[in-house]
């Protein structure tokens, strides 16, 4: 009997195969050629192919930034339209139809829809792919439907949503259009495309990082500060000089307490040598000082921008409230660290994202190249000819990168040792690099030192000669910043590691060699200008502190007032490479390309090469806030600086862009880079933070100026105002230093953020791999209508109801509780057997 | 706002407002572009029909290699030639807000050059070979880049990337939005 019943299914099916074949081929004879070319492709219309344009519609929304909300009415509807094309079933389906079911609440439901409802559908026509008629029909559709007036609570909710809703997207586009530098970006992009333009807005990004620090900085520290200045008219009364002689061999506040009477008067006393120092003619100050006292604008010491001009620890305004400005200035410059890295933890997250697609095998390669290929804002020839060459470089890459790939594996152990020597002779190149740049920088910096304070004012009446002898360092550490990335990426290539790996490694060397260099001339100051001074002297070195790597400067003696040198230092760096930068691009570069244009061969064709580095210019920018945020302490206008900084840089890069450089960039696009700069990012905060904490918690202040005289260490002020309120500093000293708790904490947000980003990438894959189930079921769907309706011609009903069942309930039930449209689809067929049985019941009575 | 008087009726503007992913300032802007591509035959008729030639004028699609295209795509007489209503759905879509899953609507529709609702190796090739314009690619790499890109985006291994295959990679391209944009 069941044997039967399946030789005669078999039949059936067969038979209905050779009728279903012969009828779909006709009808889908849109293109007959390409089918022609596709035998194995039938033509018929599947719901998976055509029926989407209602259905992922909205499972795309998923992918949207609402990922994880959930509607289970807008789902159910999405699959009414797939089903109604379903039952058509008769080889043509009319899109708008499809649409206009989808979109369309069931009103036969008896549901109808509240204000609320109305709105969301109404934006939900405005993401219809439809043209603006339908769109129009089915707006006035909707608007017709009887609606619910909301009440109450609900009401105000739904108001408040609809104006929130409004007010937001017109505050973003009027913030885009008169946004600054928006002109600027806009040109850029035209030009030359997201990738470069990226670098211009990691520029302004960092511009505005520092404009924010630097008001910090102005209403907390200078700015309270200054009116102090112009209105208590406290000037710097020193005490009588001629007291003090022998101030180093004043050796009575020995072991006193910093709030002592004796300590009191060595801190009066070291305040007067530094008076002292600055008004002699033969000061061993830099130029600077020189020509600001030429020009009669008093010393340099004495502006805002020096760190020595922030002399008072305690202000007091005209009712006497005191304001504990050393006090305040630690925590300010806390502040401003922990809210850097809020922002750092926030762009690094992003970062992160990036990560876990490349990792997870989230990211495609070539559909990202392809169908994200072209700029359809791209708007004139040479901008358009520009990413030609950009996508023809990029997808040769791309290709040679697979190739190699398949290379590597069948790579020979001879060959692998080769390559194997060869990176470790790159590496060791590196390594000697980075120690030659170190001792050049050093012995700069100590050359330049001792020069500076042999030069006396008869030698150097202008003090130019001495300004100039002051920026020699500064310049070789730019030279340096500017030469090394190009003999790295030289090297880099010999490597044969990958194309990304490749451009990482060359962006994390140079950053390396970078920061190296900065520290190189720290320490060469250091070496020369500070050391923890003995107890009861202003400058004389404590011989006990010394060691292999701490070295007492020869002289036996800091310098005076050593933080606002070094600041003044920091100034002089960013200045030095802001005029290396003008020369590059407004006079090398473009005779570079002249060189280019005017005799063609190979050698001025290979020196006349501009194309935009962007690993070198956003490690420019990284350089830049590194030393903003390393040096903001002991110079208050250095954000101020770099804010000036990035305003002209961004032009200067504009100009080089525009004009300048005309080849392709040599790297991936925008998504591959981030992942680098974050790192990159990454490695420059935490050396800034390191060197903070450093210098907040370990090293001894100046005893003669600056707010934290006669202090062991800055955060001193702190503990002496906490310790008014004694949970508090109980807390603070339970709570670790913040050397150790805060790259905890970030290290835990950071594990935290990725195993949620997994979770959510995960999940977009999940929904999509979904509706492609439910698409195949509706497919089958599809089929098994077209042979039901192919079966009612040929065959007596009964016989066709047993098939059916027996397919249906074999097939279908996985996916009958996940919509209602099935259940729909059930409900009817069960009528139809009812209405069956009961003909045939009647039949039996008759 | 301003004290011109606006070319449509308040019925009108307030669909293009609900239809549309536009301000008011912005579907004016619209209209003034459209305009500018045949000034005396839209001054006449607003409702006009453009020539697809005439529209390829525009500086964006001049340079567009998708340009004809584009134009199928969006005219609702399936010629080409668009209305004003037709070119505001364009730039609709090409708008900075128009959601991912339009733009990837019609970024298929598009890329569909044989209009058979798949993507297969013969458009994806002609998309490649499109891109690339006068610069020269090998054919051998065009044809292992159509492989890589199959292979790469087609999930269930049909040789042909259906819109929800088209879709899902999409989605994940960073740039895909970024690129899929026009200016007003």
């Amino acid at each position: 009997m069941n044997r039967e019943v399946t030789a005669r299914k078999k039949d059936v099916w067969e038979e209905a195969n050779a009728e279903f074949y012969t009828e779909s081929y006709p009808s889908g004879s849109k293109t007959p050629t390409t089918h022609h070319r596709r035998p194995s492709r039938l033509a018929i219309p599947l719901p998976s192919h055509t029926a989407r344009r209602g259905s992922l519609l909205q499972g795309s929304r998923h992918f949207g930034k609402s990922g994880h909300r959930r509607k289970p009415s807008v789902t159910a509807l999405t699959y009414t339209s797939t089903m109604a094309a379903t039952e058509n079933a008769n080889g043509t389906t009319t899109n708008a139809n499809d649409i206009q079911v989808a979109i369309l609440p069931d009103l036969s439901e008896g549901t109808i829809l509240n204000e609320k409802k109305t709105w969301e559908e109404l934006h939900r026509i405005k993401s219809m792919p439809v043209p603006m008629t339908q769109k129009r029909q089915l707006k006035a559709q909707l608007t017709n439907l009887p609606k619910l007036r909301l009440k109450g609570w609900s009401h105000l909710k739904y108001l408040v949503k609809k104006s929130w809703k409004n007010v937001r997207s017109r505050v973003i586009r009027s913030y885009k259009h008169t946004v600054f530098l928006h002109d600027s970006l806009q040109a850029i992009e035209l030009r030359s495309g997201t990738a470069i333009v990226n670098v211009f807005l990691f520029i302004k990004w960092t511009l505005f990082l520092n404009l924010a620090i630097s008001i910090g900085l102005i209403i907390f520290i200078i700015g309270p500060y200054l009116t102090n200045y112009f209105i208590s008219d406290q000037t710097p009364s020193p005490a009588n000089a001629t007291t003090c002689e022998t101030v180093d061999a004043y050796g009575s506040a020995n072991n006193s307490k910093p709030d002592s009477p004796e300590w009191q008067r060595l801190i009066e006393c070291c305040e007067a040598l530094y008076v002292e120092e600055l008004q002699s003619p033969n000061a061993t100050r830099g130029g600077l000082s020189t020509i600001f006292k030429n020009l009669g604008w008093g010393d340099i010491e004495r502006w805002p921008i020096s760190f020595s001009f922030y002399h008072e620890t305690t202000l007091y305004d005209n009712n006497h409230t005191p304001y504990h400005f050393d006090a305040m200035y630690v925590i300010t410059g806390c502040f401003i660290f922990l809210s850097c890295l809020l922002l750092m933890v926030h762009s690094i997250a992003r970062g992160v994202k990036e990560v876990i697609q490349l990792n997870e095998g989230e990211f495609y390669k070539y559909s990202n190249l392809v169908f994200a290929g072209w700029e359809h804002y791209t708007n004139d020839e040479p901008g358009a000819e520009f990413k030609r060459r950009v996508l023809r470089k990029e997808m040769r890459i791309a290709l040679q990168t697979e190739a190699k790939k398949i290379n590597d594996l069948m790579i020979t152990k001879r060959q692998k040792l080769k390559i194997y020597l060869v990176r470790l002779f790159v590496n060791f190149t590196v390594v000697v690099l980075v120690i030659i740049s170190g001792v050049f920088i050093f012995y700069a910096v100590e050359g330049t030192l001792k020069q500076e304070s042999k030069l006396d004012l008869a030698d150097d009446p202008t003090g130019l000669w001495k300004l100039a002898i002051g920026f020699i360092p500064s310049f070789v550490i730019s030279i340096f910043n500017i030469s090394y990335p190009l003999i790295l990426s030289k090297l880099g290539k010999l490597e044969q590691y990958s194309r990304q790996w490749e451009t990482s490694l060359v962006l994390i060397r140079a950053l390396a060699i970078r920061i190296y260099s900065i520290y190189a001339a720290a320490y060469g100051f250091a070496r020369n200008s500070y050391c923890i001074p003995l107890k009861g002297f202003c400058t004389k070195c404590d011989p006990q502190h010394a060691n292999g790597l701490i070295e007492i400067p020869s002289s036996g003696h800091r310098k005076l007032c050593w933080e606002s040198i070094f600041g003044l230092q920091i100034y002089r760096l960013m200045i030095a490479d802001l005029l290396i930068k003008i020369v590059i691009t407004f006079v090398t570069d473009p005779l570079r390309k002249l060189l280019k244009h005017c005799c063609k061969n190979k050698v001025t064709e290979k020196i006349g090469h501009l194309s935009f580095n962007i690993v070198r210019h956003s490690l420019d920018v990284i350089y830049i806030q590194t030393l903003s945020m390393m040096s903001f302490f002991v110079a208050p206008f250095s954000p101020l600086f770099a804010v000036i900084y990035c305003f002209l840089v961004f032009y200067i890069k504009k100009f080089s862009v525009l004009y300048n450089c005309t080849s392709p960039p040599d790297t991936f696009r925008t998504s591959r880079t981030t992942i680098t700069f974050m790192a990159a990012k990454m490695i420059s905060f935490i050396i800034v933070l390191f060197t903070f904490v450093s210098y907040i918690g370990f090293m001894v202040p100046s005893r003669e100026c600056g707010p934290f005289r006669g202090l062991d260490s800055p955060w001193q002020a702190m503990q002496m105002h906490l310790e008014v309120y004694p949970k508090l500093y109980d807390f603070l000293n339970r709570a670790g230093s913040p050397g150790v708790a805060v790259p905890i904490s970030l290290i835990l947000i950071l594990l935290a953020y990725y195993y949620y980003s997994v979770a959510i990438a995960n999940r977009a894959m999940v929904e999509t791999l979904r509706h492609l189930l439910i698409l195949e079921g509706h497919d089958k769907q599809y089929l098994f209508g077209k042979l039901n309706s192919l079966r009612r011609k040929a065959k007596p009903e009964v016989r066709r109801r047993s098939v059916f069942r027996s397919v249906r309930t074999k097939e279908l039930k996985p996916h009958s509780r996940k919509s209602t449209a099935y259940k729909e689809y059930y409900k009817t067929i069960i009528d139809e057997d009812r209405n069956a049985n009961a003909n045939m019941q009647q039949g039996a009575n008759l | 706002m301003g004290s011109k008087q606006s070319v449509f009726t308040e019925q009108e503007m307030d669909d293009y407002l609900d239809l549309t992913f536009f301000t008011k300032r912005e579907i004016e802007l619209c209209y003034q572009k459209f305009k500018s591509l045949s000034p005396e035959q839209v001054l006449k008729d607003r409702e006009t029909r453009l020539p697809m030639k005439m529209i390829l004028t525009m500086p964006e699609l001049k340079v567009n290699p998708f340009n004809d295209r584009i134009c199928k795509v969006f005219s609702s007489s399936e010629d080409g030639d668009l209305t004003f209503e037709d070119f505001l759905d364009m730039m609709s879509v090409f708008s900075e807000d128009a959601p991912v899953s339009v733009k990837a609507e019609y970024a298929f529709k598009i890329f569909d050059f044989d209009e058979d609702d798949m993507m297969g190796p013969e458009d994806l090739e002609q998309l490649i070979k499109r891109l690339l314009g006068d610069e020269e690619l090998h054919a051998r790499d065009i044809k292992q880049l159509v492989k890589n890109l199959t292979a790469e985006a087609d999930l269930d291994d049909d040789g042909l990337l259906s819109f929800a295959e088209f879709e899902h990679v999409v989605a994940k391209s960073t740039d895909f939005v970024q690129a899929f944009r026009m200016r007003l």
